[in-house]
């Protein structure tokens, strides 16, 4: 099918691709079935573009492309909601915010969106953990990961080698 | 707007499936017990109104055009999740 879209023209897309939210997301509750759109510069930015309305789409991101960490509690109620059973079936992605200057983009790790890939049914959740704000700046996130991940290296490199001779 | 009065522990219905009991009342705060079927969604007000506020701001983005003016390195830098620190 062919949808109307207001950033990326008509496009054509597949109805397998439709993820529905059944209740929408946060203030926009009337907007129930999206897709997801690439990026065409190959950034791991995605587009949730409405399926419903061609004008509404968001910029996502998948957490662990700029977190060392992302830790979220999936309530039962909210696995209930997408009949998620299975936790290596949520696809988790968070709504990126780009103000004037970019570098200062934030995602919103407080409100992440839930996907089950098994039914492609979708909530938008919210988090329950403190330290998840709803702006949270992502070139702090990723400078955090970098400091993170030499940590690691320095402390695997001033190990001695095992196993081997 | 109904006000009801409420010891602690008596409980209130709403429609015929959402129940709020009082749980406890503090100097100035109470404590509310929710029960209420998966489909009604129960938040914080200032939490839900947040997020909603904003969604809203995310939805005017047209366009990641802005990203381009990014130093190149900071790019380079996503979606890097193998980058296992690995032993040589």
């Amino acid at each position: 099918m062919k949808i109307s879209t207001s950033r990326f023209g008509k496009i054509e897309i597949c109805k397998d691709e439709i993820i529905t939210f059944d209740e929408g997301l946060l203030g926009f509750g009337d907007y129930h079935k999206y897709i997801i759109l690439n990026a065409d510069d190959g950034s791991p930015f995605r587009w949730l573009q409405c399926v419903d309305d061609g004008g509404l789409a968001f910029v996502i991101i998948e957490p662990l492309s700029f977190m060392f960490e992302y830790d979220i509690e999936i309530s039962d109620s909210d696995a209930g909601f997408i009949s998620l059973e299975r936790a290596e079936d949520a696809v988790l992605y968070v709504i990126v915010s780009i103000p004037a200057n970019p570098s200062d983009m934030t995602a919103n790790l407080q409100g992440p969106l839930v996907i089950n890939a098994a039914n492609r049914k979708g909530r938008q959740i919210i988090s329950s953990n403190s330290r998840h704000g709803v702006k949270v700046r992502i070139l702090d996130e990723m400078e955090k990961r970098a400091v993170k991940l030499k940590e690691i290296q320095d402390s695997l490199d001033s190990q001695p080698e095992e196993g081997e001779s | 707007m109904l006000v009801l009065t409420r010891k602690i522990n008596e409980k209130i219905i709403i429609g015929d499936d959402i129940e709020i009991v009082l749980v406890d009342i503090g100097k100035d705060q109470v404590k509310i017990g929710i029960n209420a079927p998966r489909s009604v969604k129960v938040h914080r007000w200032e939490v839900y109104e947040e997020i909603q506020k904003e969604n809203r701001e995310a939805a005017k983005i047209t366009s990641l055009d802005p990203l381009k003016s990014l130093p190149d390195d900071i790019m380079k830098k996503f979606g890097k999740k193998d980058t296992k620190a690995k032993k040589q």
